[in-house]
């Protein structure tokens, strides 16, 4: 019986035109979108290896121009151009290493918050700069928001799902057909299953069809653990909008009350309650504005140039080991107290900056709680977590780079502060950022 | 007279439909919420902005006593405007930097987007007049509508009053006026509460125009998306295909037109990346004066060629402070070079923005966010006008920097020359003004009147509809 439906039912779909559209633009959409989600991983893998050629190339010629001073081929002109001292090494110009946060296979699928948040910073002995490559991008292009897979997947298809499966018993009903059925030796909502299911394979086998064709031409690997769980976690979204077709078709409503029913659904969990949770988590805990960031950065460092000479002749104190006296170049005591300021600035903007970090995990952690109500953003917010573009993940670039800007300080600010130079043998003991 | 009856028929109908009404209140509660909860934000933000003002100009006055150069490198901030209409339309507001750093020698962007801040749910929907005109909007109209032919055709009414002697034509005006009420009762009440919330805010008369624009821009849209609704409610079959065409309408106008085609304008009108950009800049740098550098080539031509202008051999016989004329000259050379390669920057924004403009062909929802965000002051003109004139501050200012270096550091006051609280006070401040006119220039004109066409041609299709279906 259950294979005679399944035929009949088949029959009856392949002259759908709902079918025919979906089985056509839905393969088109996922296409367009894993392009644009491949390109965009391409570039952001071009511009890492970029970034680690150059800083590859500036080591290797800063330990070529050592090896030629130490075997007496080459004079150190100035001091700001000795290659073995360390903050030629590890502050000025080139020196210093980026960190980054390397694309994951499924980066791809979700542009997540890539465009607002950066993926790379630099870091030297004093900077801690996360760079932003698309800085100069139009706001205007940021607003509408990424197209990408995540789109196509947790905004477009439950519509598709709801044109194939709004009036599957619906419109027996309207066409008088329903008695019909009714006479057959198996129960109404058996037949309902059964066609459902026969859409649901249908819906899924185009998804996953598609994404597996475009995956293999895009060179994105899905044939891995995670792309299993991709391909359940879109088997699990879309059964939840068949069941809530299901649900529409038990009821003895029209067709058209079926699609305004359904369509209410998709708003309000596509629409509605991210905009309310987007309200709550906002009102509860506001962010303060940047401005008074900026403001409040400004009277920390003017507060600690005010305390300038105290703060270095306190540290001294503190640290009398670790700081050469007597007849020292100028270099050394212009940065020894930078290296002393730049630290206390660091530390208090860092405790300032928990202003914003407080109300900001705050949000996340009640948003994320509160997202349990909406199936649609807890999809996307699995997806941006399995491509790495969250907002945590790239919020956590910050904690990276300030790791590991205290390794690359313990590595050349303790030569510093005794004036010791580096030999061209050292310098492949130089950090290197793990991740990288 | 009946088309008064089909009138005030309709109106009875809908407002006794229970899913009619209960959407049609939702969508004026969470109007209501928009707008309240915008009341707060705004205040706060305008609060907040207003204080880092103030604090940047204390701090400015209040650096020390320094060079004056020492100050333009020092550099302070111009922040930007909350306006009260960004409550209605934030437009791009949450994407733009709040602040742009202003110094010596280099322009900056703004830094500091609210966005960076906010929670990720915001991308999803985020509560604002806008959004619900823009998403919610349509949709109440579609579902009030989607019936309003089809249904008393498949109800056997149509006949009946076609029998009455009301023609076709009647009927779709009785029904396209009768959803015009329906929008009006809805839209009325927000009206009220925008100009309350103006008025609270004593930001009513600046805003006006904006504000009146804004409010017949959407209005204009709910009539393109009414139009549509009776004319797919005239041809379609059943009242469920009725449904299932106007809801395409609407997902391929709001959803997935506008992600589509800022897509393809990023990827036809690349932007350079940051790193670009600056190797750029720092490569033409190359070719005019270095104001630090005094032996650079076209330093040594630009010394050389005062020297002989004054008749003097050395610079310390100047009757003024030379360091100070080249840091400006250097200065002036600076900004044409920045002013180039921002303009080839904007002239990217204004190209991805003029196809997301004409793409409002496919798209009447593009048409009024654009002109919508335009009266709002809260588009990329606005943001531009903005900088444009922190730009023109920052100019202003480093050229009295460097006056007071050239006219004052001479002779013995040139060694270890400073100035203090007294000079800091007296340099100009920025205080940003939005003018008072709804910004609409030339890139503005398209979507209204694309929006306009996308009016007038609905309800020429309809009035062809409706002779059409006379006939048959």
């Amino acid at each position: 019986m259950m294979i005679h439906i399944f035929d009949f039912e088949w029959r009856h779909i392949r002259t759908s035109g709902a079918f025919w559209g979906t089985a056509i633009i839905l393969p088109l959409l996922i296409g367009f979108s894993l392009y644009l989600g491949s390109n965009r991983t391409t570039q952001h893998v071009e511009t890492i290896n970029e970034l680690l050629a150059t800083e590859t190339a500036f080591y290797d010629d800063m330990r070529s121009q050592l090896e030629a001073i130490e075997r007496g081929d080459a004079e150190v002109d100035a001091w700001f151009q000795n290659p073995a001292n360390p903050l030629v090494l590890g502050q000025f110009g080139e020196a210093g290493r980026h960190i980054f946060l390397h694309p994951k296979p499924l980066a791809p699928l979700a542009a997540g918050q890539l465009d607002i948040l950066p993926y790379y910073g630099k870091v030297t002995l004093t900077g801690l700069e996360p760079l932003r490559d698309n800085a100069l991008e139009n706001p205007f292009m940021q607003v509408s928001g990424s197209f990408d897979f995540a789109f196509v997947l947790v905004w477009l298809v439950p519509l598709f799902i709801i044109v194939m499966g709004y009036n599957v018993i619906s419109s027996e009903r309207e066409r008088g057909t329903y008695s019909l059925l009714q006479s057959q030796p198996i129960s109404i909502r058996a037949i309902l299953f059964q066609k459902m299911i026969i859409r649901f394979l249908l819906v899924n086998g185009i998804i996953i069809l598609s994404l597996i064709v475009w995956s293999v031409m895009f060179g994105i690997d899905l044939f891995n653990i995670q792309g299993l769980q991709l391909i359940v976690a879109i088997s699990l979204y879309t059964s939840f909008w068949f069941a809530l077709c299901v649900l529409f078709n038990l009821f003895q409503t029209s067709s058209a009350m079926n699609a305004v029913g359904l369509t209410g659904l998709w708003v309000f969990f596509l629409l509605i309650i991210p905009s309310v949770i987007s309200l709550i988590v906002t009102s509860l805990h506001p962010v303060p504005s940047r401005a008074l960031w900026i403001t409040e950065q400004r009277t920390i460092q003017q507060a600690v140039q005010a305390e300038g000479d105290d703060l270095f002749d306190s540290w001294i104190v503190e640290h009398p080991e670790e700081f050469v006296e007597g007849d020292t170049p100028q270099f050394y005591n212009t940065w020894m107290r930078r290296f002393v300021w730049a630290q206390t600035v660091a530390e208090r903007e860092h405790e300032a900056e928990r202003q914003f970090e407080e109300p900001r995990k705050r949000q996340a952690q009640l948003a994320s709680r509160l997202r349990v109500l909406s199936p649609p953003m807890t999809l996307q917010a699995w997806l941006e977590r399995k491509a790495g573009t969250d907002t945590e993940r790239l919020r956590s670039l910050e904690g990276e780079m300030r790791a590991f800007q205290q390794e690359w300080q313990e590595f050349f600010l303790p030569r510093f502060r005794r004036l010791e130079f580096l030999r061209s043998d050292e310098l492949i003991h130089i950090p290197v950022s793990h991740k990288n | 007279m009946i088309i008064y009856s089909i009138i005030r028929n309709e109106l009875t109908q809908q407002i006794r439909d229970k899913v009619i009404v209960s959407l049609g209140l939702l969508i004026l509660l969470l109007l209501t919420v928009s707008v309240v909860s915008g009341i707060n934000y705004y205040s706060e933000m305008a609060d907040q902005h207003h204080q880092a003002e103030e604090l940047a100009r204390v701090q400015w006055e209040n650096q020390g006593a320094k060079n004056p150069h020492s100050a333009a490198h020092y550099g302070t901030f111009a922040f930007k405007p909350v306006t009260a209409m960004s409550v209605f339309d934030p437009g791009v507001d949450r994407y733009t930097g709040v602040s742009i750093f202003l110094e010596g020698h280099r322009q900056n962007f703004a830094a500091y987007s609210l966005a960076e801040d906010k929670e990720a749910s915001r991308r999803f929907a985020e509560l604002t007049p806008a959004f619900i005109f823009a998403y919610l909007f349509p949709l109440f109209i579609i579902l009030a509508g989607y019936r309003s032919v089809v249904g008393e055709k498949e109800n056997g009414m149509y006949r009946y009053l076609k029998s009455q002697g009301v023609s076709t034509g009647q009927l779709i005006a009785g029904k396209t006026m009768g959803l015009w009420a329906v929008i009006l009762l809805i839209y009325l009440p927000f009206l009220l509460i925008g100009c309350l919330f103006l008025l609270l805010t004593d930001s009513l008369g600046s805003n006006l125009t904006g504000f009146s624009l804004m409010v017949a821009v959407w209005l204009v849209y709910f009539g393109v998306i009414a139009h549509i609704t009776i004319i797919v409610s005239t041809l379609a079959k059943s009242s469920g295909s009725s449904m299932v065409i106007l809801l395409s309408v609407w997902i391929i106008s709001t959803l997935l037109v506008p992600r589509l085609i800022t897509n393809i304008a990023s990827g036809i009108y690349p932007v350079p990346d940051t790193t670009q950009f600056y190797q750029a800049v720092r490569t033409d740098l190359l070719e005019g004066i270095d104001g630090h550098n005094p032996y650079s080539e076209h330093s040594v031509a630009f010394r050389d060629s005062v020297l002989t202008a004054h008749g003097v051999d050395d610079v310390a016989d100047l009757p003024f402070n030379f360091r100070g004329m080249m840091l400006q000259e250097g200065e002036e050379f600076e900004k044409r070079i920045y002013d180039h390669h921002f303009a080839k920057i904007d002239e990217i924004h204004r190209s991805q923005i003029r196809l997301f403009s004409f793409s409002s062909i496919l798209s009447p929802s593009i048409a009024a966010r654009m002109t919508s965000m335009a009266a709002a002051g809260t588009d990329m003109h606005s943001f531009n006008h903005f900088s444009r004139k922190a730009e023109a501050y920052r100019i202003e200012l480093m050229r009295e920097l460097n006056l007071d270096l050239k006219i004052h550091a001479v002779g013995e006051r040139a060694a270890g020359y400073a100035v203090g609280g007294e000079f800091f006070a007296q340099n100009l401040s920025f205080t940003y003004e939005r003018p008072d006119q709804v910004f609409i220039d030339s890139s503005k004109i398209p979507p209204l009147i694309i929006l306009l066409f996308w009016f007038g041609a609905s309800a020429g299709i309809l009035s062809v509809v409706a002779r059409k279906e006379e006939v048959l």
